[in-house]
């Protein structure tokens, strides 16, 4: 509920609308339905004159219902009973889609509502769920699902995907952050008192300079000091000095040396965190979220806080300490000059930060020309064959030549904004100093008994003090981009973080050390997006040591069956038995290692053959991964590469063929022993010859295991005991390869039949 | 049946279901209409499409299309090409990862967003088209017809 809550306020937050059905409605239908649970519900946005209006679309058990907002109440629109609707039409265009509900052909329609694309992910749910019930009256959402929770979800879908779902609160995440210096006290405490003191000794220099003046050159000049008393006294004051160079330098050494320590400790720790976790995930953020972004949050989101903590946290810190203590510091030397210098410096903070807004324009400006530069480089690099197959190259020069040039515009309005903005906010320091000067300059000159007398050395100090102004000023002006980098980073992290699997072991799960791979399937339902079910119903056992071929059509729930069965997503009705023990009861990790896949696009890793062989099985012997190679038919080719089984694959091991690859990934296999074995178009994808060499292989692998092998070509699924044929979710027909052919309209004998054909077509 | 006309040997009107349709030698469809060239020729090379989103027809010119069918077939499109015109650029900002555009639109008011490497698209006739998460598509015929404080919002994005 606390989730769903945060959803709603999200959608108001950020799309400014509401975040679900308003209780009116709900009250409404309570009045006028028997069974008055709500099953799904969307938002109609555009009227019929495509205006924004609100009507709320709702779907309870026997009824659709349109609620439209009138002025300010909501009243009841259209009720239709769903028995009577006997089609749903949709309309879609670029940002208006209708849907229109019929009761007959020839009458006009009963039901019409348009929606904008926002609304167009739950109002595909909603047609799905009446064209279910059109096909199937007794058709019910499961009794799990909220409407609630599927319409947030598929509203905040393309923001939450593009973003994340934590960055509500800003100060709550920073202080999520500074929590991970806690560990590091000692870093931090010495840090921070190395830019602390940093600050103070720098103040001392400018105060010893007019020491030296009043207390030292003056008296002397004046004749009220002797030279030795003069010489040993401005010797003391050098020696002080240096000693408060040396100090500073040391301190400034002992902050950069232990934040940036500290900062690397954080990073590393968030890495290490984030990436535990990742592999904790179950595959339905994988699919959620780009790989691309996955890694970029492992990487330089965790940079960009080791910046943020190595030098953010201190120099904002340093430069409020230094201008406050400055101000501190002139004030109570002389507060008539203090004041002329202290009261400026809010005007020109606020320069500053006007500049900073102007300069973020502009760098928008110039980012977005920026990236129609790196658009004709990403088309032509990588397409540079159809370029110069087209002889265009001279036609991409110039392409390539005009947006440089608007770039290079681009740069030199930023070059001329900044290099304009800083000589001018030095005058306005320059004009405090003449200021300064012109205030000061008749109380020089006066003499030491009057009262507005100002002495040489104090005046020095201040203008030393001055110089120290313009670093904080220009630090305070970067704090909120560079506090926005790190609070970005901090969200994409926190939002992986905060994400928690969905597949997770029970409290005392069930052990089974050897699977003897028996596999029940008992009314099994499931879908990826809670709405559209992908599996209805599915029953099958199959005994230890079977083999089970799985064919239909794409898109019909074949490699669904064998996701479930290594448990990549948990089901959402009805149950599945592993040796009799619900799938859900079995402690994952001993499961999955007894769960082999060989998959249509095998993956490697970077590394040797070697490594990838043994990869289920850490130090596995050589002999042994010999012996699975041989088994797989990998043996021969690994031979013959200059490096042997030491050859490095590439990243996805492009080095290496699709046979081959495929032929390294099923000695893997061979090697982790696995006891249920799923197959997955495993020799969709390569020549005749290799498909024989990897069939060959797979006859090995198969034996005395549990299989199930999801095949196109039905003649790689010769040696199946049986052949399940799964159409729309369900199993149509299930038997041998020769009780299905046996079968005169039946689905796997039409497949069979055409695929003769084509090898018939092919042999001609 | 809202209109009917002969045109040659095929007929397009709006069915009772209200579905457009294509009747040629007797055989109706019901048709959905693609233009090929939405921005830059929205008027010609108009595709009909069956449900299986097969062409049937290729109308080449909406003016060779008698009054009545071409009323109708415009009337279609009004839904079809539909997007919104944004009248007034109230706010933009940027948010973690993403723009924020706040907007007054013909349809009325409307907070989206897109990334923020996504921007605006401008197209031959120098109107600019936005395309928000969602799939939304905002467009400002000229930019230079907006008031001087949308102009000022808009122009890091458009200029």
């Amino acid at each position: 509920m606390e989730n769903l809550n945060r959803k709603q306020q999200f959608i108001k937050t950020h799309l400014r609308q509401e975040g679900g059905l308003p209780k009116e409605v709900k009250t409404l239908l309570e009045k006028m339905e028997v069974d008055p649970r709500i099953e799904l519900y969307g938002l109609s946005d555009l009227n019929e004159n495509l205006l924004f209006h609100e009507a709320w679309v709702v779907l309870t058990k026997k009824n659709l219902f349109i609620v439209k907002r009138d002025e300010d109440s909501l009243k009841i629109e259209v009720r239709v009973p769903l028995e009577r609707i006997s089609d749903i039409i949709e309309n879609s265009s670029l940002s208006c889609s209708t849907l229109i509900c019929l009761t007959s052909n020839d009458l006009p329609p009963v039901a019409t509502w348009r929606f904008t694309q926002r609304q167009k992910i739950i109002m595909g749910h909603l047609k799905y769920v009446i064209e279910e019930k059109i096909k199937n009256a007794e058709f019910q959402m499961d009794e799990g699902s909220d409407a609630d929770e599927e319409y947030a979800d598929s509203v905040l879908k393309p923001v939450l995907e593009a973003q994340n779902s934590v960055s509500t609160d800003k100060k709550q995440a920073l202080w999520r952050l500074l929590a991970y210096l806690l560990p590091y006290r000692k870093e931090l405490i010495y840090g921070t008192v190395g830019a602390v003191l940093t600050t103070a000794v720098s103040l001392v220099p400018a105060y010893v300079s007019g020491y030296l003046i009043d207390k030292v050159v003056k008296p002397f000049q004046d004749g009220t000091l002797s030279v030795n008393e003069a010489s040993t006294t401005a010797w003391i004051l050098v020696g002080a000095l240096s000693a408060t160079y040396i100090l500073r330098e040391f301190f400034v050494w002992l902050r950069l040396n232990k934040m940036s320590i500290l900062g690397e400790k954080v990073a590393r720790d968030l890495r290490d965190e984030l990436y535990a976790h990742l592999q904790t995930l179950s595959m339905d953020f994988y699919s959620k979220k780009q790989t691309g972004s996955i890694i970029t949050r492992v990487s330089s989101d965790t940079d960009r806080i080791w910046d943020f903590v190595a030098f953010g946290v201190v120099e904002v810190g340093i430069a409020l300490i230094t201008l406050s203590g400055l101000s501190a510091v002139l004030i109570s030397m002389d507060w008539k000059l203090g004041l002329i210098m202290t009261v400026p410096v809010p005007v020109l903070l606020y320069a500053i930060y006007r500049h900073g807004e102007g300069m973020k324009r502009l760098f928008l400006k110039a980012w977005r020309k920026w990236s129609d530069l790196t658009d004709v480089l990403s088309d032509t690099i990588p397409g540079v064959q159809v370029v110069k197959a087209f002889n265009q190259e001279e036609r991409e020069k110039k392409r390539f030549s005009d947006r440089n040039g608007i770039i290079m515009d681009e740069f030199n309005n930023i070059h001329k904004a900044w290099t304009g903005f800083w000589p001018v906010l030095m005058m306005g320091i320059h004009v405090i100093v003449i200021g300064v000067w012109a205030f000061a300059t008749p109380r020089l000159i006066a003499g030491p008994t009057e009262a507005h007398y100002l002495s040489a050395g104090t005046f020095v100090s201040f203008l030393l003090y001055l110089t120290m102004f313009s670093q904080p000023i220009e630090v305070i002006g970067q704090v909120a981009r560079m506090l926005n980098r790190a609070l970005s980073s901090a969200y994409r992290i926190f939002e992986v973080l905060d994400t928690n699997p969905t597949i997770r072991d029970i409290d005392n799960p069930v052990k089974i050390e050897k699977v003897e791979g028996r596999i029940q399937f008992n009314n099994v339902s499931f879908s990826y997006d809670g709405v559209r079910k992908i599996l209805k119903g599915v029953n099958f056992d199959v005994k230890p040591g079977e083999m089970i071929g799985l064919v239909g059509t794409s898109g019909g729930g074949k490699s669904t069956i064998t996701k479930l069965i290594a448990r990549f997503y948990d089901i959402d009705g009805g149950e599945i038995l592993i040796d009799g023990h619900n799938i859900k009861s079995l402690d994952l990790g001993s499961y999955r290692r007894q769960v082999g896949m060989v998959l249509q696009d095998p993956y490697l890793f970077h590394g040797t053959i070697l490594d990838n062989i043994g990869y289920g099985v850490p130090g596995v012997s050589r002999k042994e991964v010999i012996e699975a190679a041989k088994v797989a038919n990998a043996h021969n080719f690994i031979g013959k590469l200059p490096h042997g089984y030491d050859t490095v694959v590439g990243e996805r091991g492009h080095t290496l063929s699709g046979g081959e690859r495929q032929r390294v990934s099923i000695a893997r296999a061979i090697l982790a022993n696995p006891r249920v074995l799923i197959l997955d178009e495993a020799t969709s994808a390569v020549d005749t010859e290799t498909e024989r060499n990897i069939q060959e292989a797979l006859d090995r692998l198969i034996e005395g295991r549990t299989v199930f092998a999801v095949a196109h070509r039905l003649s790689t699924l010769r040696k199946a005991n049986r052949i399940f044929v799964i159409d729309n979710g369900e199993i149509v027909e299930r038997g041998t390869h020769e009780e299905l052919l046996s079968k005169e309209e039946g689905e796997y004998r039409k497949l069979h039949r055409m695929q003769q054909e084509m090898s018939e077509f092919f042999a001609l | 049946m809202t209109a009917l006309k002969i045109v040659d040997d095929y007929k397009i009107y709006m069915g009772d279901s209200h579905q457009l349709t294509f009747e040629q030698q007797g055989k109706k469809t019901e048709v959905k209409v693609k233009q090929c060239f939405p921005w830059s020729q929205p008027n010609e090379f108009l595709s009909l499409r069956d449900e299986k989103g097969n062409e049937v027809f290729l109308i080449e010119d909406l003016k060779e299309l008698d009054v009545l069918t071409r009323l109708t077939v415009e009337e279609y499109l009004k839904t079809a090409e539909f997007v919104m015109k944004i009248e007034k650029v109230l706010h933009i900002e940027e948010d973690v990862e993403l723009r924020e555009y706040t907007v007054l639109t013909g349809q009325g008011k409307r907070i989206f967003h897109t990334k923020l490497e996504d921007w605006p698209e401008f197209l031959p006739d120098g109107s600019i088209l936005i395309e928000d998460l969602a799939g939304d598509i905002f467009k400002i015929d000229d930019v230079s017809l907006l008031d001087p404080i949308s102009q000022k919002n808009l122009s890091p994005y458009v200029h």
